[in-house]
């Protein structure tokens, strides 16, 4: 048994990366969630585009309570349209309508139209708590009698519902950390795998060369992920009934950028791993990373400013993005052209490092 | 000078007086006393000081120039009959508080607000002013029911935009005891009174 204890110790400490990836993953994996869900710096304030037609006291008052929570802006109707609909830099936008002022000193109820992104989630949730919030508070100031003198109505700017279920939130982004758990691992360790198991070298002086077997064995995880990420999006589809947008072809299309991106991932992280012991700690510092700083887990809304920064350089934010746009915007294949170029562009970055190191390292063994 | 010469006489007198009083207002009539009650309130509303300060300020001022009585009795209608005297009393009392910060809390909504002045028309010992709130982007109609008191003329309503403040009140009032008793009504206002005199 004693002797059986020092050999695995041995092979564990010999592998000096994956003993500094089984500590690090951990270290880096709980300082991002920490960061991400526990940071102190309250990052950039809520956005809140407001189209103030009234131009009376009331509007001006509504206006500096909302300035206490939140970056307020006033804009024209279509610069607030645009914020919302086409750049998604503000869950929602708040249309002050004419004669408010003047309904709301004769006590009248006045009705309040909110320009929404429903995809913005827990952001426009936020702006609709400061919203009553405001009422709450211009109430108190103005009439203390009467609390109730503005009502809401909702008009979504990106697509057809007022409201998106917790799981069409939720379900997309851990439908993606699947995939992109089992094609990075899958991906990584089949390459080597080979190695392992003597079969590389046989492999290598097949006729076609070391590339063609790196694209072989990318082909066929690709096939795999693919697969992969269909099925499941299909089974959150029929289970709880999350959208897959109004073009299925523009899913499509995303999902084979997707699975792309993901595969080139996972060359990248058997290029970076010396051995197969180290493909797990690594894949799982990518898998954890990408996840988080994706938004695969909770709205990068949410994040530190440092971390949004971050967000677009991994290309989970963009599959996400593309995500967020199919299934909670209802929107089509002119959408995904930015994504989908970004995926692309990601995975051949990924996929010629990922060769490029994993021919250096194996090629000549 | 003839009987009828003299009546002639007199009534083009007092037809001449009543003229010289529409063309040029007394100084304590409604219109200059309205006016002097609202030129206090923007000077203190424009003035140094914090929310509380001018909102106390703003209070003493419209203490002298609104009768919270009689507002109260238009607000509260047929429901103060067969109130006790306790009832009644506790009932103006807490009016009082509750229409002076209404107002005061309103006019406060306007940061630097510019009063403009029509014209005051006389009925015995009624009368009505007419104002306008001006901001850069429009105008606020507020006219003032003002009657005759020993006190001197002192607003018993206020319309913003045509609608009464006092008939506003009447309408919470009417809702609320629809739904439920007078001593409910009374525990309400309190706590608005004192919820407001806590939040300042």
């Amino acid at each position: 048994m004693l002797a059986v204890f020092r050999k695995d110790l041995r092979i564990f400490v010999r592998d000096r990366w994956a003993m500094l990836f089984a500590i690090l993953v951990p270290v880096l994996v709980v300082t991002i969630i920490a960061e991400a869900l526990f940071h102190s710096d309250s990052g950039p304030r809520l956005l809140v585009p407001v189209v103030n037609e009234d131009g009376g006291p009331v509007a001006s008052t509504f206006m500096k309570l909302l300035g206490e929570h939140a970056e307020v802006r006033e804009v024209s109707r279509d610069e607030a349209e645009n914020l919302v609909r086409d750049a998604n830099k503000a869950a929602a936008a708040i249309v002050f309508p004419p004669r408010l002022s003047k309904q709301y000193l004769q006590g009248r109820s006045t009705e309040i139209e909110l320009l929404t992104d429903p995809a913005a989630g827990s952001d426009l949730e936020a702006i609709k708590v400061l919203l009553l919030l405001m009422d709450k508070d211009a109430a108190a100031l103005a009439d203390p009698f009467s609390e109730e003198k503005i009502t809401l109505r909702e008009r979504n700017l990106t697509g057809n519902r007022l409201s998106i279920t917790a799981f069409e939130q939720n379900v997309p982004g851990f439908s993606l950390m699947f995939v992109l758990m089992a094609v990075i691992f899958g991906t990584a360790m089949s390459m080597h795998d080979e190695r392992d198991w003597g079969t590389l070298p046989r492999l290598l002086v097949a006729p076609g060369g070391f590339t063609r077997l790196l694209l072989g064995k990318f082909g066929a995880r690709f096939v795999v992920g693919l697969v992969q990420m269909v099925c499941l999006f299909l089974w959150g589809h029929w289970m709880f009934r999350v959208s897959l947008g109004s073009s299925p072809w523009a899913f499509l299309v995303l999902a084979l950028a997707v699975v792309f991106a993901t595969v080139a991932a996972g060359m990248l992280v058997a290029g970076l791993a010396g051995t197969r012991e180290q493909t797990l700690p690594l894949g799982l510092t990518f898998v954890m990373t990408f996840s988080a700083l994706g938004g695969l887990w909770w709205p990068q809304s949410i994040q530190p400013a440092w971390m949004s920064r971050l967000s677009p350089a991994f290309f989970t934010s963009w599959a996400m993005q593309g995500l967020n746009d199919l299934v909670l915007r209802d929107r089509g294949m002119e959408a995904m052209t930015l994504p989908v170029s970004v995926l692309l562009a990601h995975g051949m970055a990924a996929l010629a490092l990922g060769f490029l190191l994993f021919r250096q390292r194996h090629s000549a063994r | 000078m003839t009987r009828a010469a003299r009546f002639g006489a007199v009534l083009l007198l007092v037809v001449a007086g009543r003229a010289t009083a529409t063309d040029a207002p007394a100084a304590n009539g409604p219109l200059a006393v309205t006016r002097q009650a609202l030129e206090q309130s923007n000077a203190i509303v424009r003035g140094s000081g914090d929310r509380q300060q001018k909102l106390l300020a703003l209070r003493d001022v419209l203490r002298d120039f609104l009768d919270t009585e009689a507002l109260a009795r238009l607000a509260a209608g047929k429901h103060l009959e067969g109130r006790t005297p306790e009832e009644t009393a506790e009932f103006l009392r807490l009016f009082r508080e509750l229409f002076i910060r209404t107002y005061v809390q309103r006019l406060l909504l306007f940061d630097a607000p510019d009063f403009t002045y029509g014209e005051e028309r006389v009925t015995g010992d009624t009368a009505t002013v007419g104002t306008e709130i001006v901001t850069p982007r429009d105008r606020f109609a507020v006219d003032y029911t003002l009657r005759h008191t020993e006190s001197g003329w002192r607003a018993t309503d206020i319309l913003v935009e045509q609608v009464s403040l006092a008939q506003n009140f009447r309408a919470q009032f009417d809702t609320a005891l629809a739904k439920s008793s007078f001593q409910d009504l009374l525990e309400l206002l309190r706590k608005k009174v004192d919820g407001a005199a806590a939040a300042g």
